[in-house]
This record gives C-alpha cells, structure tokens and sequence, in this order.
C-alpha cells in the first residue's frame, strides 16, 4: 500500500474521515456552546453508549427544559436512557446515533425554542447526516 | 520516509478523531424505598388510585396506579417497580396496564412509554388521550417531579447539580 493509502486508511479507521455519527466527546460542549446556564446529572450508562442528562435555563426569559442525549450504536432503548422529568408527553428525536429528548419545560415558547436549539446543536455535530430540524 | 508516515498514521489512530469511547459508568448512591415513593406520590397533589402489581423476580414492590388532577381532567397511569439493586424496563408487566410492544406505542388511543430507570426504580406511563392534552402533560409532569423528589436533594442522578457531567 501506498504511504497515502496508509494515510488515509488510518483516517477513516480513527473515525477523521467523516462525520455521520454524532461524536461523543462532542456534546458537552455543543451544550454549553448555547449560552444557557447548564447544570448535569450523574446518569447511568453502560459501556457501549453515552449518556448527559441535565437541565438548560434560559437567564434572558427564566424558561427552563431537562433534556436528555444519549449518543452510541449500543443504545438499546429506556434501559439505556435517563428519565427526563416532564418528558412523558414531550420531545425525543433521533438522528445520527443520537437520541435527544427534552421536556416542555416551564414557559412553554421559550423552552420549545430551548428545545430546538438542543437538538439542532447535537445534530449539527453530525452534518453528513440528513437530520430534519 | 515511510516510516514517519506509518508512523504519523499510527498515531492518529491511537488519537481516535471519532472521539473518544465511552467506558461503563455507574452513579453511587442509596436506593429509595417503595414507603417513600409512595409518600412523595401521595404528597404530589395529585389524586392517587393505587392498583399495585405483584412482586417478586427481584422486585420488592411495584407502586401502580392512576394519577389525576382532577381541576383539568389530565390522567395517567403509572407503574414504578422497585427493585433491590439496579433496576431494568423489564421488570415492569407486573400490573394492570399492559406493557408496549415497543417503547413508544401507540394503540387504541392509549400512548404507553416505557420511560427508563432510575437507581432500582424502573417507570413506565399510560396516556388515555394521547392527543397532546396539556392537562395530561401537566400531571406527567407533577408526577416525574414527584417520583424524583423522592430522592435526596442532593443526589446527582435525580436531581441536576452538577457543573460538568462526570468523567467516564
């Protein structure tokens, strides 16, 4: 093989070469990259995924959203995923090896745009892959 | 030449540009007690009928029932099975309401989730008007807040108190 097949060979085996798979290591600071005032639980998680839970606060309006993202292809569903207080009835996409999941929060405009903002920050650590917004 | 290549090559796979893989992790903490789930349920505000599952296989009670807010019409049906240890989703089934094929299902009007665990608490609601009523959200909501204040205020699992996630 030639020293560029090798190259590029190590890229793509270290995960360089793309970016269809939301990257773990990524989403902390997609997070805090919103400008909301973040604080975290300490979730359970199992080798194979993982797993940031907490709660976003808007300073500017006070509205509020717990959240979930839960990023791996061993995700294998509610074992695997925190309880979102609130969310029972709300939001959870998945996109990318990720799934979000957000509650309706208090102040209810605010925190859907809290919402979207979330999801859009998470999946646009993924932009070869088709995530409807 | 190749060799500082093979070598550059090497290195970026050891660096893993995927980021990096998650390891187990396991929050500590003690268990909460199927007295004081009960408690903080009955204390929610809410209007509780309890219709309690069978125990057993590891599940030293399963809380069950029907929670209404009776001011707005919002309904949901709940099961909690409390476990010794850690719990999992497939511990529940043992009440009145039926279990979802998937974690999400949605059939004859009903919404079922399974919506996860929590330490040795597994959870799972029923909504009967599965239309997106907000009075239905509101009381899902009192309940979950509820469920988790039955853990200690300063138990990072149940409550978001921490400045950056742990470390895995």
């Amino acid at each position: 093989m030639k020293p560029r097949g090798v190259v590029l060979l190590a890229l793509v085996l270290a995960g360089c070469g793309g970016s269809s798979t939301v990257p773990p290591d990524k989403v902390e600071g997609a997070i805090r990259s919103l400008g909301y005032e973040v604080r975290f639980r300490d979730v359970e998680q199992p080798r194979s995924i993982s797993a940031v839970a907490g709660r976003l606060r808007d300073p500017k309006t006070g509205a509020a959203i717990d959240f979930s993202v839960v990023v791996g292809e061993g995700f294998d569903g509610p074992d695997d995923e925190p309880i979102v207080p609130g969310a029972g009835a709300s939001s959870m996409t998945g996109c990318a090896g990720a799934t979000v999941t957000t509650s309706s929060g208090e102040g209810h405009d605010a925190a859907d745009r809290m919402s979207w903002a979330l999801e859009n920050a998470i999946f646009d650590l993924a932009p070869e892959a088709y995530c409807e917004g | 030449m190749r060799g500082l290549i093979a070598l550059a090559a090497l290195g970026l796979a050891v660096a893993n540009c995927g980021g990096t893989r998650p390891v187990a992790h396991h929050p500590a903490g003690p268990p909460v007690t199927p007295e004081t789930l009960r408690e903080h349920i009955d204390r929610s505000g809410l209007k509780i009928e309890w219709h309690d599952g069978r125990t057993g296989d590891g599940v030293i009670a399963d809380l069950a029932g029907e929670a209404r807010d009776p001011k707005t019409g919002g309904h949901v049906a709940f099961e909690l099975a409390i476990a010794r240890g850690r719990a999992h989703v497939d511990m529940l089934g043992r009440s009145r309401y039926r279990m979802p094929d998937t974690p999400n299902e949605l059939s004859d009007d009903v919404d079922s989730r399974l919506r996860g665990v929590i330490r040795n608490v597994a959870y799972a609601t029923w909504y009967f008007d599965a239309y997106d009523s907000p009075a239905t959200g509101e009381v899902s909501a009192r309940l979950d807040e509820a469920i988790l204040s039955a853990f200690p205020p300063n138990d990072a699992e149940a409550h978001p108190v921490l400045k950056s996630p742990p470390e895995q």
